[in-house]
């Protein structure tokens, strides 16, 4: 019996079939790669010069008449809360409704569904729980703000939130409610930075108006286009 | 076929009923004139025939004036009529917007040649130049005769020898006196012109008329009638015969009669009477004339009419002849000389700003600089409930006391 390998003939090693199949699978693999490749290209092209047949999507809101808001609902802080309409003082204080579970809107602001100015609603934070808007600074970017009139409900998506002490808010109350500027945006304030006497604070909330929902879902923003 | 006809017929209906829709739209969308005023230098009316110089007309609508006619007539456009053939017509008139009140102005007149037209705005618009003779009839009294069978009978069977030769005698003695043709009337003037204002509520106007005078002419004499006042009051009637006309004309017959009785009746005059057959031939044509012993002519002068408390219409001269004119043999005249109209005015509509100036110093709206928005805790009365809860509260409460009161009730029952 000869043990020597054998160096000539037609037979392989176990290490030369692995290679071989390596090898098969390897080019099995770019092939499919390839034709991936090809595929995805040809369906990116085809998307853009084969126009489709749908028709583009409706907008899914309308406008809405203005109307005197009745309710404020902000569905990812849980806030519902009836809307009471509130006037400056001569002293130029804007009170919110003395019910802290009431919020108000400046009667002198515009009213919802408004093209232009901005509808400013009010609302108070409790130190102890159970203001209208206790949880307003929590409030995202993207938040759907819904506020109900009697021509139906106009939604808003929040932009930009924005703390002002008392000074600040002073010095650019024009730029916060002036009503000669905006477009119809809703400017959502209450309190915050509790300094254990008092709030030293306004949090105040600049959201956009999108119109009426076509459908009536407030969970998420529909698409405003 | 049939299809056709009804479709044409149903676009002659629509096309009919959009016409009639917008005629009958048409004066209501017509904006009213601020101010407006209107001149019509002669108005004639001649043997039932009638012609004028055209009516000159001015409106305002507070923006600008339109005119329609002409405001230079011309007295031969009036065409073949015997009224008047040489002189200056005139027939303006104008209008301006002043402190957004509309004010309008006109006049019209006739003159001799020679006068001088002015401005509408001045009041009246001639100047006299020469006088100016208007013809305002002829009557022809050709028809006039004597005949030997009016004369009493006794005259007739004394005058039977010599009665041809004496109405042939008569006869040509009427000729001689009526040679010139008849009577002719006619109207002589310097410048007859009526004048008008008019502004919001009111309306003015009047008349000047210089050397105006009616006159007839008989055999180529002329015999004056009346002199026309020159600022005659509204609406002054001047009314006149031919009276006088009719003397003269007696009076020159009573001398050619005369000669031609004394001539005829030469053989005759131991047993006739001549002064009887002068008086009968007299009376014979003064019973033809008897017409122009009657009111022939009808003048008003400054005829003024108000068809408004701010309107005006006034008249310098407005003639008629008579009936009686037309029974003793003139043709049917009516002239209206220098007719002016003003008004109504109105004020200017006081348009909305179209684009009213920007307030320089707005007062900025007051904007809260405040908003004390936090407490610490609710207090008494903050309970919580809100607006809603409150009124849900309510509720409940009342439907609890009608809950209550029927218990109670069934209570009573049981």
């Amino acid at each position: 019996m000869n043990d020597q390998p054998a160096t000539g003939g037609s037979t392989r090693s176990p290490g030369g079939r692995l290679d071989s199949f390596l090898g098969r699978l390897s080019g099995a693999l770019a092939a499919v790669s390839t034709a991936l490749l090809l595929l995805s290209g040809g369906l990116v092209v085809g998307g853009l010069v084969i126009p489709s047949e749908e028709p583009p999507p409706r907008s899914a809101y309308r406008s809405l008449d203005p109307a005197d808001p009745v309710l404020l609902l902000v569905p990812s802080l849980e806030i519902e809360a009836p809307v009471v309409p509130i006037a400056l003082s001569e002293d130029l204080v804007l009170d919110p409704p003395r019910d802290v579970v009431d919020v108000g809107w400046w009667d002198a602001s515009a009213q919802p569904g408004s093209a232009t100015g901005s509808t400013v609603i009010a609302g108070h934070t409790v130190k102890t729980g159970g203001g209208a808007l206790d949880p307003l600074r929590d409030v995202r970017r993207g938040a759907v703000v819904d506020v109900r009139t009697a021509e139906g409900t106009m939604r808003y998506l929040v932009q930009r939130k924005k703390v002002y002490d008392k000074d600040e808010l002073a010095v650019n109350a024009v730029d916060v409610f002036g009503q000669e500027a905006g477009d119809g945006r809703l400017v959502l304030v209450s309190c915050t930075d509790w300094d254990g006497t008092g709030y030293a604070s306004n949090v105040v909330v600049f959201a956009v108006a999108l119109g009426e929902p076509r459908t009536q879902d407030t969970t998420e923003a529909a698409p405003a286009g | 076929m049939g299809n056709t006809t009804r479709r044409l017929a149903r676009g002659g209906a629509l096309l009919t009923t959009a016409a009639v829709l917008a005629v009958s739209a048409g004066p209501a969308m017509a904006a009213e004139p601020v101010a407006q005023a209107s001149a019509t230098g002669l108005r004639l009316t001649l043997g039932g025939t009638p012609t004028d110089s055209g009516t000159y007309t001015v409106t305002n609508d507070g923006k600008r004036e339109t005119a329609t006619g002409s405001n230079e007539p011309a007295i031969s456009a009036l065409g073949g009529q015997s009224f008047i053939q040489a002189g200056t017509l005139s027939q303006d008139a104008g209008t301006v917007i002043r402190d957004r009140r509309g004010f309008s102005a006109a006049c019209a007149g006739l003159a001799g040649d020679g006068a001088t037209l002015v401005e509408v705005a001045e009041g009246g618009c001639i100047v006299p130049g020469e006088n100016l003779a208007l013809n305002a009839g002829s009557a022809d009294l050709t028809g006039i005769q004597i005949l030997g069978d009016q004369f009493p009978q006794e005259l007739q069977d004394a005058l039977q020898p010599v009665l041809d030769p004496l109405l042939g005698g008569l006869t040509t003695a009427l000729q001689t006196v009526l040679d010139g043709g008849g009577i002719e009337l006619g109207l002589d003037l310097g410048a007859v012109q009526s004048f008008c204002t008019a502004e919001p509520g009111s309306a003015d106007g009047g008349t000047d008329i210089t050397d105006a005078s009616l006159f007839a002419t008989l055999g180529g004499t002329r015999i004056d009638l009346i002199e026309l006042p020159t600022n005659p009051p509204p609406n002054t009637k001047v009314v006149t015969d031919l009276g006088v006309v009719v003397q003269s004309l007696l009076d020159a017959l009573r001398v050619e009669f005369e000669t031609a009785i004394d001539g005829a009746l030469g053989p005759l005059t131991a047993v006739i009477d001549g002064a009887e057959v002068l008086a009968e031939a007299l009376e014979q044509v003064g019973e033809q004339l008897a017409p122009l012993e009657e009111n022939v002519l009808d003048i008003t002068l400054n005829k003024q009419e108000f068809p408004s408390d701010d309107s005006i219409e006034v008249t310098a001269l407005d003639l008629n002849l008579l009936p009686a004119a037309e029974t003793a043999g003139f043709q049917v005249l009516s002239a209206q000389i220098g007719e002016s109209a003003c008004g109504p005015n109105t004020r200017v509509a006081a348009d909305p700003d179209p684009d009213p100036d920007p307030d320089p110093n707005p007062q900025p709206q007051p904007v809260p600089t405040a908003v004390p928005a936090g407490v610490e805790s609710a207090g008494p009365g903050d309970d919580g409930l809100g607006a809603g809860g409150n009124l849900a509260l309510l509720a409940l409460v009342a439907l609890s006391a009608g809950a209550g009161v029927a218990s109670y009730r069934r209570s009573l029952r049981a």
